[in-house]
């Protein structure tokens, strides 16, 4: 659909990457995919994102737009089809409002609660639940955060019923409780069920594994990353 | 001026509560200021931001709208008058990537600057100085970062106009060197000379006063 010259340089296993094919996708926008090594990066992705160096980057008429929310932003303006962000100001405002939420309270609390150790996990997880307890009140009765269609904000959630499950497992922990947060599972259920949602996840597996060696990587010095709890 | 019920729940000295009245000011939009006590926040506040219980909030016909980044595209795409974004997607995604860039890597830095000391304060004020550098590239060559009109990045990035020198002050640093930083020095001065902008800024030594309490909290050396 629509050859544009459309890019995504991409990390199989960087969920920030996945929400821009995600918004691509709903959207029938055609692009290239261009892995990354994140641990070994291209001279490519340097020129691209010389300020932060990393992945996703969207390439769109040659011009890079790095950080995702902000590719998710440009997608949804430059191709109006499948809609993301809702119309309304005060619903768009909610919308960024829970991305940022959760992208402040929760990603980084669960990806800590899994390489910390002793009290600082307890201390991960409580941040971790509180916030999935907020984002359960915003989903109740609904099927998507977006309503009866996937929008920005479940796109932008997505990366909770995937990844959270497998750090859960690599961490030997719980966070999404299924009798505490039950319209969160049921809500995850509808996501990765989704017909373009599902054709794009990358194999749990493989996710297990790299997450395995990311705790051993990263567990002696998690303590540089409790200051973003 | 547009009467419309729209309130703005701020504290005096924040830099995040005066992006939103530069915005409402920007586009003539009456509004209600109601200042509140951070350390002894109101029941009101509490309700209308129960999830991270601060300001600014803005409430625009009953409804609260928080965070100052959410707020500011809340205002830019209620009121159509002076649009503060560009209208190229490309140039609004430069705009949010260098607001996003500002607000983690220049005031991050900034804020631990005023609050330490020592080789910690040192540390900070250089990652500061770096995110500056980089602001520098940005803003040579132009009046604002808008262009020749103030927007949405020159009322994200105003704080270090008017907060900054304040910080430097309090925490016996410098960050905003005229000599490394003249493109940034020259747009501070370009961005406090517009009226809208210099006729609503809080009191400079009332604000003194307040950062060098919260500095001796947490340093009371």
């Amino acid at each position: 659909m629509g050859s544009e010259d459309v890019k995504v340089l991409c990390f199989w296993a960087s969920p920030f990457s996945l929400r821009v094919e995600w918004a691509l996708k709903l959207k029938g926008v055609d692009y290239e995919y261009i892995e990354q090594d994140v641990f070994n990066k291209s001279t490519l992705l340097l020129e691209l994102n010389p300020i932060h160096k990393k992945v996703p980057v969207l390439v769109h008429a040659s011009k890079p737009i790095v950080e995702s929310f902000v590719i998710l932003e440009y997608i949804d303006e430059t191709w109006k089809q499948h809609p993301l962000l809702p119309h309304d100001p005060y619903q768009r405002a909610h919308a960024r409002f829970w991305a940022n939420f959760a992208e402040n309270k929760l990603l980084y609390a669960s990806f800590i609660a899994m390489v910390a150790s002793g009290d600082d996990t307890e201390k991960a997880l409580n941040v971790a639940r509180d916030s999935v307890e907020k984002i359960e009140q915003e989903i109740k009765g609904k099927k998507f955060f977006g309503g009866d269609n996937i929008g920005y904000l479940d796109i932008a959630l997505g990366w909770i019923s995937y990844w959270i499950p497998v750090y859960e497992e690599v961490g030997s922990m719980q966070i999404l409780d299924p009798l505490r947060f039950p319209a969160i599972n049921a809500w995850m259920t509808n996501f990765l069920n989704h017909p373009v949602i599902k054709d794009r996840l990358p194999p749990r597996d493989d996710m297990v594994a790299y997450f395995h060696t990311r705790k051993k990587i990263v567990s002696p010095t998690y303590h540089d990353l409790m200051k973003y709890l | 001026m547009i009467r419309e019920d729209v309130k703005l729940f701020n504290f005096h000295a924040s830099p995040f509560g005066q992006r939103v009245i530069w915005a409402l000011k920007l586009k003539g939009v009456d509004y209600e200021c109601i200042e509140e006590d951070i350390f002894n926040k109101s029941n009101l506040l509490l309700e209308l931001n129960p999830v991270h219980k601060k300001v600014p909030v803005l409430v625009h016909r009953n409804k609260p709208i928080a965070e100052s980044l959410v707020i500011l595209e809340y205002i830019d795409e209620t009121w159509k008058q002076y649009p503060l974004m560009p209208q190229n997607p490309y140039q609004r995604a430069h705009a949010r990537f260098w607001a996003n860039f500002a607000e983690q890597k220049l005031l991050v830095a900034a804020r631990i600057a005023r609050l330490s000391s020592g080789e910690e304060q040192g540390k900070a004020v250089n990652e500061a100085r770096e995110a500056m550098e980089k602001i520098e590239e940005e803003i040579k060559g132009k009046k604002f970062f808008g262009g020749d009109k103030i927007g949405y990045l020159d009322i994200v990035i105003g704080w270090i106009s008017y907060w900054i020198p304040v910080w430097e002050e309090v925490g016996s640093m410098k960050i905003l060197d005229p000599l490394k930083f003249p493109a940034i020095n020259a747009w501070i001065t370009n961005f406090l000379s517009h009226p809208t902008i210099n006729d609503t800024l809080p009191q400079r030594d009332k604000m003194v006063v307040y950062y060098h309490s919260r500095r001796k909290e947490v340093s009371p050396s």
